[in-house]
C-alpha cells in the first residue's frame, strides 16, 4: 500500500493548521511524526484519517483520489475513546460489531497482548491512564488493520509496557503494516521509526531517513 | 447497529436516571390529568366514558405535558441523542464511508425519537389501561358534545380536552395514528436541529440551547400572548374594527405537537403538523448531510 | 477578623470568584433582556385594546399593571418565570463546580483546604449567589421592563393616558403574609419591594443550594442546568398526589394545597412559601452531609456517575 500527500492544506478561519505537506509513505515501515505542541501532527492525522476535510491538496491510497473516510485502519488519536461504564472486552465487543471482523477470540487476544485481562469485568472508568492507553492500542489492532496511525502511543505507561508495545509496533511493521507514529520521546522515535519527519507550525521543516535512527539531528 | 448503539446508549447510568426523573415526573401528572378527566366527563350526562385511545389523544395533545415533561426530558438527552460521545471517532470510521455516517447519525435521531415518543405511549397506555379500563377503539359520546358546545363558539375557546372540530371524521386509531405521527416528527425535527447546530458550531451546548429556545418562544406565545396573536389597531380605521392580526403560533413548535384551540380544524393542523414537521426534518437531515460530506467531523466538545 | 483558610474565608473566596466572573454579569443581563422584551411585547395588546377601545374591564386592569409601575405583578404571571425561576438559581455559579472537576482545578484547591471546607464553601457560595441572582433579575426586569414600555411606540400614547390616572388601590401595597388568609396592606413602596425580593432571594439561594448539590453529585452541567426545574415540577406533582392520598377535602390537603411552589412564585410574598422553602432547605443540608462521604470519593477516587 503507498499513501501520497500532495500539497496539502488546512485553514480554519484564516489560520493554516497545514500548509503543503507533501510525503509519501509505504507499507512495510514506520513515519514518525515529532514536533511542539501545536505542529499540526494531530490535524495531519485526521486528515489522513479522513475525519478532516482538507482545504487544498490530495490523497492517493495506491493511485485512487482519498475523499472519504480511510479504510482499514486502526488509530489512537488525541485521548483514548472508550465507554466508561463497559468493561475492556465489552468495549471492544461494541467497536468488533460493526465489521465483525474480530470475534471474541480475537479480543481477547489483542487484550492479553497489551497485558489487559479479558476476564476484569471492571469497568473502564475505573481504569488508570495507562490501563487506558493500553485499551486503546487495543483497540487500534483489533482488526488486524493495513494501517495504524498512533498519535503519542506509548505515553503513560510504565516501562516494560513501553518496550513491549514497542514490539509489537515493529511485529506489525513485519507484517507489512503501513505504520504512523507522533511522539516527544526520542527513544520511541530512534527504537521504531524509519523515517521521522519533524514538523513546526503545520509545516514539515525537516526528513530523517538515518539508519540507526538518530533522533538527536531532529 | 443501531440497536446496538441504542443499547449502548441506554445502558449509560446517567441516561438512566434522567430517563427516571422524567418518568417519574410523568406519572403523577398522568394519574392527576386521568383524574381530571373522569370528574369533568362524569359531569357531561350520558357522555360516556374515557377510554385509553382518548386519554392517549388527550395526552399528546396536551401542551402542557410537552412543555413541563416530554420537552424537557429531550433537551436532558439531546447530548446523548445527538453522539455516540464515548467512542464518537471509532463509530464514525467504522462507518467507512462518510455517507454511511451521515446515515447512521440520522437513523441515530431518528430511532431515539421514535423510541422516546414510544415509551410514554407505553406509559399511557399502562396507566389510563389500569385508571379507565376501557380500550375501545370508538369515539365516546362526551365528545361530540363537546364539539357541539364549540360550534356555538365565535371565538378562542378552550375545553378540557383539545380535539378541536372534525375530529370525529377519522377513526380513533387513524387519529392516534396521526397525532403520535405528527409528534414524533416534531421530536426528531428538534433532534436533527440540536445535532445540526452542535456540528455546526462544534458545542454541544449550542444545540441544546436552541431547543430550549423555541420551547421558551413557544410558551411564552402559547400562554403569555394573547393565544399567539399578534393584534394592532391601525389608528385611522373605527374603533372595535381596527385589528390587524398576525398568527405566531404556526410559526413556533407549537403545531408540531398541539392545536391552538377547539375551534381550529383537525385536518388542516395535523396536516400542517405532519407537513411541515416532514419538511423541516428533510431540511435539517439534508443540512446533516452535506456537513457529513464537507465538514470536519469528531470534534464535538466534551464540555456539555 | 475572618481568618484566612477558615470556613468564612473560603465562601468569601468563592463569592468574590462569582461576582467578578463577567459570565455571572453577562447572564444577569441576557436573562433580564431577554424577560423584558417578554414583558414589552405581553404589554401590546391590553395596552392598546383599552386605549384605542375594544373590551374593557380585564385588559384594563392588565394594562394598568404595566404603566404603574407595578411590573413585578406582570412578571411574575408570566408562564416562562414561573416554570424557569429556578434556572436563575442554578446558572449563577454552580456550573464552577462541574468545571473545576472537569479540568482538575478542583484538585488544587482540595489539596490546600480540604475536601469538606471545599464543598461546603462551594455549596454556600452557589447559594447566596443564586439568590442575588434571583433578585437582581427581578430588579433589572422591572427597570428595564418599565422603561421599554414607556418608550415602546405601540404603547407610548396608552402609557401617557393610563399614568394620567390616580387610582392605586389594590395593584400596589399588597401583600400576602400570615397563615389563613391574614393578609395585610405595606403602604410604603420601598418596605414593599423589599419583602419581595427577600422572598425571591431565599427561593434563589434554595434553588442555588440544590443546583451545587446536583453538581456535585452528578458532574454533568445539562443535569444540573435542567435539573433544579425538574425539581419543582417534581414537588409540585408529586404534592399532589400526596393530597389525592390524603384525601381532597381533608384539612391536611387543604393546607398541603397553599405549598405548590409555582403558585406560590406568582405571589409576591407568602408565609406558606417561606415555611416550605425553609423546610426544603433544612432537607437539603441534610441530604448535602448525607451525600458528602459518597461525593469526596468520587473527587478523590476520580470516579464519576458513569462508573
Amino acid at each position: 500500500m503507498q499513501i501520497k500527500m500532495n500539497n496539502v492544506c488546512k485553514k480554519v478561519k484564516g489560520a493554516d493548521l497545514l500548509s503543503d505537506i507533501s510525503l509519501t509513505m509505504e507499507s512495510g515501515n514506520i513515519y514518525g511524526f515529532v514536533g511542539d505542541n501545536g505542529a499540526g501532527k494531530t490535524v495531519l492525522f485526521k486528515i489522513l484519517l479522513g475525519l478532516m476535510k482538507k482545504t487544498s491538496g490530495s490523497i492517493t491510497i495506491n493511485g485512487a483520489e482519498l475523499n472519504d473516510l480511510l479504510q482499514d485502519v486502526g488509530f489512537v488519536i488525541e485521548r483514548p475513546e472508550y465507554i466508561p461504564y463497559y468493561s475492556a472486552f465489552k468495549n471492544l465487543a461494541v467497536i468488533a460489531a460493526y465489521h465483525k471482523k474480530a470475534d471474541h477470540e480475537r479480543i481477547r487476544e489483542v487484550l492479553t497482548m497489551f497485558g489487559l485481562d479479558p476476564e476484569d469485568k471492571k469497568t473502564v472508568g475505573k481504569y488508570s491512564l495507562g490501563m487506558k492507553q493500553k485499551l486503546a492500542l487495543a483497540m487500534a489492532f483489533l482488526e488486524d488493520p493495513a494501517v495504524l496511525i498512533l498519535d503519542e502511543p506509548l505515553s503513560a505507561l510504565d516501562e516494560s509496557s513501553v518496550s513491549h508495545a514497542r514490539e509489537k509496533i515493529l511485529e506489525a511493521k513485519m507484517q507489512g503494516k503501513l505504520i504512523v507514529v507522533a511522539s516527544h520521546y526520542k527513544e520511541d522515535i530512534q527504537s521504531l521509526c524509519d523515517v521521522v519527519y519533524k514538523m513546526k507550525a503545520g509545516r514539515i521543516v525537516a526528513e530523517c531517513r538515518e539508519e540507526p535512527m538518530n533522533a538527536v539531528n531532529l | 447497529m443501531i440497536k446496538r448503539q441504542l443499547e449502548t446508549t441506554l445502558r449509560k447510568p446517567s441516561v438512566q436516571l434522567k430517563l427516571l426523573v422524567i418518568t417519574f415526573l410523568f406519572i403523577p401528572s398522568l394519574i392527576e390529568q386521568s383524574g381530571i378527566m373522569e370528574t369533568l366527563t362524569g359531569e357531561i350526562r350520558n357522555g360516556g366514558k374515557p377510554t385509553v385511545a382518548i386519554m392517549l389523544l388527550y395526552t399528546f395533545n396536551y401542551l402542557y405535558f410537552y412543555v413541563d415533561i416530554f420537552i424537557v426530558g429531550f433537551i436532558l438527552l439531546i447530548p446523548d441523542i445527538i453522539r455516540d460521545e464515548h467512542i464518537e471517532k471509532q463509530s464514525i470510521i467504522m462507518n467507512i464511508a462518510r455517507k454511511k455516517a451521515a446515515v447512521a447519525a440520522i437513523s441515530r435521531i431518528v430511532c431515539f425519537c421514535a423510541a422516546y415518543v414510544a415509551w410514554f405511549v407505553f406509559l399511557t397506555v399502562v396507566i389510563a389501561g389500569l385508571w379507565f379500563r376501557d380500550f375501545s377503539l370508538e369515539w365516546p359520546r362526551f365528545i361530540s358534545i363537546i364539539q357541539r358546545r364549540v360550534s356555538r363558539q365565535t371565538d378562542f375557546y378552550m375545553e378540557f380536552i383539545m380535539l378541536p372540530d372534525n375530529c370525529l371524521d377519522y377513526p380513533v386509531p387513524i387519529a392516534v395514528f396521526l397525532v403520535l405521527l405528527r409528534s414524533t416528527l416534531g421530536f426528531i425535527f428538534l433532534g436533527m436541529l440540536a445535532s445540526l447546530s452542535a456540528l455546526l458550531t462544534k458545542k454541544i451546548k449550542t444545540g441544546v440551547g436552541i431547543v430550549i429556545f423555541l420551547l421558551v418562544a413557544a410558551l411564552f406565545l402559547y400562554y403569555d400572548f394573547d393565544g399567539g396573536f399578534l393584534r394592532y389597531f391601525d389608528g385611522s380605521a373605527p374603533l372595535l374594527n381596527a385589528r390587524v392580526t398576525i398568527d405566531l403560533i404556526k410559526w413556533t413548535i407549537v403545531p408540531f405537537f398541539t392545536f391552538r384551540s377547539m375551534t381550529d380544524n383537525f385536518t388542516d393542523w395535523i396536516q400542517y403538523g405532519i407537513f411541515m414537521g416532514l419538511a423541516l426534518c428533510l431540511i435539517t437531515g439534508a443540512g446533516i448531510w452535506c456537513y457529513y460530506q464537507k465538514g470536519d467531523l469528531g470534534d464535538a466538545d466534551q464540555n456539555e | 477578623m475572618i481568618v484566612s483558610n477558615s470556613g468564612l474565608y473560603n465562601i468569601g473566596l468563592d463569592l468574590r470568584r462569582g461576582l467578578t466572573n463577567k459570565r455571572f454579569w453577562s447572564t444577569l443581563g441576557v436573562l433580564a433582556f431577554v424577560f423584558s422584551l417578554f414583558i414589552g411585547l405581553r404589554g401590546i395588546w391590553p395596552l392598546t385594546t383599552y386605549y384605542y377601545g375594544g373590551d374593557a374591564g380585564y385588559r384594563a386592569y392588565v394594562g394598568r399593571m404595566f404603566t404603574q409601575k407595578i411590573i413585578i405583578q406582570s412578571l411574575i404571571d408570566l408562564a416562562v418565570f414561573a416554570n424557569y425561576f429556578p434556572f436563575f438559581g442554578a446558572v449563577a455559579f454552580a456550573y464552577t463546580i462541574v468545571d473545576d472537576r472537569r479540568h482538575g482545578y478542583c484538585l488544587q484547591q482540595i489539596q490546600r483546604i480540604g475536601f469538606s471546607k471545599y464543598y461546603w464553601s462551594k455549596l454556600t457560595a452557589s447559594g447566596i449567589l443564586g439568590g442575588l441572582m434571583g433578585t437582581m433579575c427581578i430588579v433589572l426586569i422591572c427597570l428595564l421592563s418599565a422603561i421599554l414600555v414607556a418608550w415602546n411606540p405601540f404603547t407610548k400614547e396608552a402609557v401617557a393616558y393610563y399614568n394620567s390616572w390616580t387610582d392605586y388601590d389594590n395593584i400596589i401595597g399588597y401583600v400576602g403574609w400570615g397563615y389563613d388568609g391574614a393578609y395585610f396592606y405595606v403602604e410604603n413602596q420601598w418596605v414593599w419591594w423589599m419583602l419581595g425580593c427577600i422572598k425571591y432571594f431565599v427561593m434563589g439561594t434554595f434553588f442555588g443550594f440544590l443546583a451545587g448539590i446536583i453538581a456535585f453529585y452528578t458532574n454533568n452541567k445539562v443535569i444540573l442546568y435542567a435539573g433544579t426545574v425538574i425539581f419543582l415540577l417534581l414537588e409540585d406533582k408529586w404534592l399532589y398526589m400526596l393530597i389525592l392520598f390524603c384525601g381532597r377535602d381533608s384539612y391536611i390537603s387543604n393546607i398541603l394545597s397553599r405549598f405548590f411552589q409555582r403558585a406560590n412564585i406568582k405571589m409576591f410574598g407568602n408565609l406558606y412559601h417561606y415555611s416550605l422553602l425553609l423546610f426544603l432547605i433544612i432537607l437539603l443540608l441534610n441530604f448535602a452531609i448525607y451525600i458528602q462521604n459518597r461525593v469526596e470519593h468520587f473527587y478523590m477516587e476520580g470516579g464519576s456517575m458513569d462508573d
